[in-house]
């Protein structure tokens, strides 16, 4: 019998009850689960011309044929308008509306398909394809020096960008190209010889009043991912409206106003 | 049970560690997308909301329109700011938020409380007396008026200037070699300036974005960052 008590004893359960404890976890789980936000916004930097130098200039600068108009309408509508010579301004026969996305008959194949000289690469194509190889590169680094690295590959994109193209060769980066255009951009005398770049585009974003915010980050997210390398936010003229209220579908009045007087 | 605790442990050390809590805003807005991968700057950031609101809805006057809303990371900021217009540019509310030229405690504690500023001066001091169920509505059906002063600066642009200066006061003391209520790295990791972002809504009309940035570069301000929501690339066709 004492023998039996005894083994009795050793046998007695010793289970801790984790109910509490996991009632407490559910709890607190809830709550950072309702409390906290998982998706980081993202910042696009965006820089507007101080409004004092307003770059009237170079404006005129650009060519006709590099130049690649934007329109941003209403009902989420993007129109692109490119014309080959000046004297064809305000013909709206240029006028095409496209799509947002990749795919055909997109914003993003009208611009990189776009090739004023016939250029064996289109400009744009070139330029990414130029970004591509730095991309790979910079993959392609150690991790341990990431901030030099980054610090390279910004100074070599914001350059890819501006046509200097040879920066990159071969999948990597052409060190000889790189540390000369680093001389040139910190030395104030040294004056750039456009002959010797490659074709940039600009782009013109002219978004009508009624069109949305979102329509406006999208073509400004466009623009870094064709890396076009000067772009500009311009407000829509009596031209612009009178240009659209010619083509069919886009649905914009004709301006009041006479469109004689130049408005800026 | 214990495998649905360890998962339980797990679940919880992940959200804990990840935590990025929700800032308490009245008004909230949708952000568009990009494919952008800078992240925003932890600290010193000036937001701008902006969030569209539809006028005289169902009617042949309707019409979107964009309320402006500010906030920032620093209450101190907030509140010499308020401070700062107060006593410069807008005295003739002074009264309302000091007595004797003593800070009427119960308007500013309340001040420093609220996270966005979003109602025209003159009816801040009456604004702040309400109870918070009033405040959410009138925060709604408010913003900071965009449109100029007798042909001056707009209240929208007193403010993000006062903002402005009011970091840079705070960040002048709390730097002073004198102040050890911060570390010496912990001085040097402050920014300097506060970052503009604008975080706008998707259906923002752009008439009012164009509005704020005008008004932003007629005080000198000509870069910000636009707040986004990442989005994967689509893989282009044929590669």
């Amino acid at each position: 019998m004492a023998k039996k008590k005894e083994s009795k004893q050793k046998k007695m359960n010793v289970r801790v009850d984790f109910t509490p404890m996991v009632d407490m976890m559910m709890l607190l789980i809830t709550f950072f689960m309702l409390c906290t936000s998982l998706a980081k916004p993202q910042a696009m930097q965006l820089t507007m011309p101080a409004k004092q130098d307003a770059p009237k200039d170079q404006k005129e600068k650009s060519k006709t044929e590099l130049t690649v108009d934007v329109y941003l309408l209403p009902d989420n509508k993007i129109y692109t308008y490119i014309v080959s010579k000046a004297e064809q301004y305000g013909d709206p026969e240029f006028l095409e509306e496209v799509t947002w996305g990749t795919g055909k008959g997109s914003i993003r194949e009208k611009l990189v398909t776009y090739n004023p000289y016939k250029d064996a690469v289109a400009p744009i194509q070139a330029i990414m394809n130029a970004k591509k190889q730095l991309d790979a590169w910079v993959v392609a680094q150690p991790k341990a020096n990431k901030d030099v690295n980054d610090s390279i590959y910004e100074h070599a994109l914001s350059w890819i960008r501006k046509g200097k193209l040879d920066v990159v060769s071969n999948n990597s980066l052409n060190k000889a190209k790189y540390d000369e255009y680093d001389r040139q951009s910190k030395d104030p005398n040294f004056v750039e010889d456009t002959e010797k770049l490659a074709t940039t585009i600009n782009v013109n974003i002219k978004p009508l009043d009624d069109s949305t915010y979102d329509n406006l980050v999208t073509i400004l997210d466009e623009m870094a991912i064709c890396c076009i390398g000067t772009y500009r936010i311009s407000n829509v003229n009596v031209d612009d409206l009178t240009l659209l209220s010619k083509k069919e579908g886009t649905g914009v009045q004709a301006p009041a106003a006479a469109p004689a007087a130049p408005t800026e | 049970m214990t495998p649905m605790s360890d998962v339980m442990v797990l679940l919880l050390t992940f959200f804990m560690l990840s935590a990025n809590f929700v800032k308490n805003e009245v008004v909230k807005v949708v952000t568009p997308s990009s494919q952008t991968e800078s992240k925003v700057p932890k600290s010193a950031t000036l937001d701008i909301m902006i969030k569209p609101d539809t006028l005289n809805k169902g009617t042949a006057q309707e019409k979107i329109i964009g309320r402006v809303f500010l906030a920032t990371d620093k209450v101190v900021t907030m509140e010499n700011a308020l401070d700062t217009l107060l006593t410069k540019d807008f005295t003739k509310y002074k009264k309302d938020f000091y007595n004797n030229n003593v800070k009427v405690e119960k308007l500013w504690t309340t001040f420093k409380a609220e996270t966005q500023i979003g109602v025209p001066m003159k009816d801040l001091a009456a604004f702040l007396g309400k109870t918070h169920e009033e405040m959410v509505k009138d925060l709604k059906a408010g913003g900071v008026p965009l449109d100029s002063i007798d042909g001056g600066m707009s209240e929208f642009q007193f403010w993000v200037k006062a903002l402005k200066a009011g970091y840079k006061k705070w960040y002048k003391d709390v730097t002073d070699e004198k102040n050890e209520t911060l570390s010496a790295s912990e001085k040097a990791e402050l920014p300097t300036k506060l970052d503009i972002c604008i975080k706008a809504d998707k259906e923002t009309p752009y008439s009012t974005f164009k509005l704020v940035i005008n008004e932003l570069q007629d005080i000198m301000e000509s870069r910000y960052k636009l707040l986004t929501q990442y989005k994967k690339p689509v893989e282009e066709k044929g590669e």
